[in-house]
């Protein structure tokens, strides 16, 4: 069974929640061999520029990451993912997801 | 009935409707990070299971109220049923491409539960005999679960080992078909506490299951 937040690909809208997932993934992934860059998250996540950089101004409210001029993951935002994939994994194993 | 046979029955009562609440409360911290508005009937259909299982309890507790809240039992066990089986179909089903689909038919379910339990409440007196309808609910649960456990095993279907949630599911499963044996043959009464059993040990396997989930590193 997939995990890791693996949704199947069912053509719904991305819940907000699923496209923080995302933009954290990505940006985790960066980091583990560099700086992360908004324009390869935009590239991963799939999402207009104008979207993401909104998306981005509400993650850094809420302290899930660091969007100055630099991007960066918090604490936070590590525990967020941690936590939306166990949540992912339960679901699919209720064979909800 | 002697005091010892009823206590048991009450303390399972409340033991159930502690684990049906406890998995609703834990599927609703699910339902609040994925906010799918299919994912809403889980946590609805297993408090509607917990507030069922705590009548069964009162119906001990309480004789002199057996008439309404075994009623109530009855009724809440297959709304909350439903709200599990409604769950699966939405999941799968086009409705979750439409924002409002799963809440209205949510929003429907819920009324028309929320009037009957008010009739019931109000007057037993319409109602047909208890003992003709409970083997009629009995059967139509087991189609709810099986409904369930038929979806469940599509969506898991890459899975080898066997699923604590399958199991659980079972277990439930199984406790309305002894409760309907017992419909269909009051001397029957181990079927009754094997029910009871079977149901408690149901719902502990999914709240650990859970649990364990949430819990891991």
């Amino acid at each position: 069974m997939a995990t890791g937040g693996g949704e199947p690909k069912t053509g719904r809208r991305r819940e907000r929640a699923r496209i923080y997932y995302d933009i954290l993934q990505s940006i985790i992934n960066q980091e583990t061999q560099d700086v992360a860059k908004i324009t390869r998250v935009q590239n991963d996540v799939n999402l207009p520029s104008d979207r993401l950089r909104e998306h981005l101004r509400e993650m850094s409210l809420v302290g899930l990451v660091r969007y100055e001029e630099t991007l960066a993951s918090t604490e936070k935002g590590k525990t967020f993912v941690r936590e939306y994939e166990k949540i992912v994994h339960v679901l699919q194993e209720f064979g909800l997801l | 009935m002697d005091s010892l046979t009823a206590g048991f029955f009450f303390f399972g009562g409340f033991v159930s409707a502690g684990l049906a609440f406890g998995i609703a409360y834990l599927m609703l911290a699910s339902f609040r990070t994925i906010r799918s508005e299919y994912l809403l009937g889980f946590p609805i259909g297993f408090t509607l299971l917990g507030f069922s299982n705590a009548f069964f309890g009162l119906a001990y507790l309480m004789p002199f109220l057996e008439g309404v809240t075994s009623w109530f039992y009855l009724l809440l066990d297959c709304y909350g049923f439903a709200f599990l089986a409604f769950t699966y179909f939405f999941r799968k089903s086009s409705f979750t491409s439409a924002t409002s689909g799963p809440r209205r038919w949510y929003f429907l379910l819920a009324i028309s539960a929320a009037v009957v339990v008010l009739a019931v409440f109000l007057s037993t007196s319409f109602l047909p005999s208890f003992r003709e309808v409970d083997g009629f609910f009995r059967v139509v649960n087991l189609g709810f679960v099986g409904y369930m456990i038929y979806s469940l095993n599509r969506a898991l279907k890459k899975e080898a080992e066997l699923s604590s949630v399958v199991l659980g599911f079972t277990f439930l499963a199984i406790d309305q078909y002894s409760l309907l044996l017992w419909v269909l043959d009051r001397g029957f009464d181990w079927a009754f506490v094997f029910a009871q059993l079977i149901r408690i040990t149901g719902l502990a396997i999914l709240v650990a299951f859970i649990i364990r989930e949430f819990r891991r590193a």
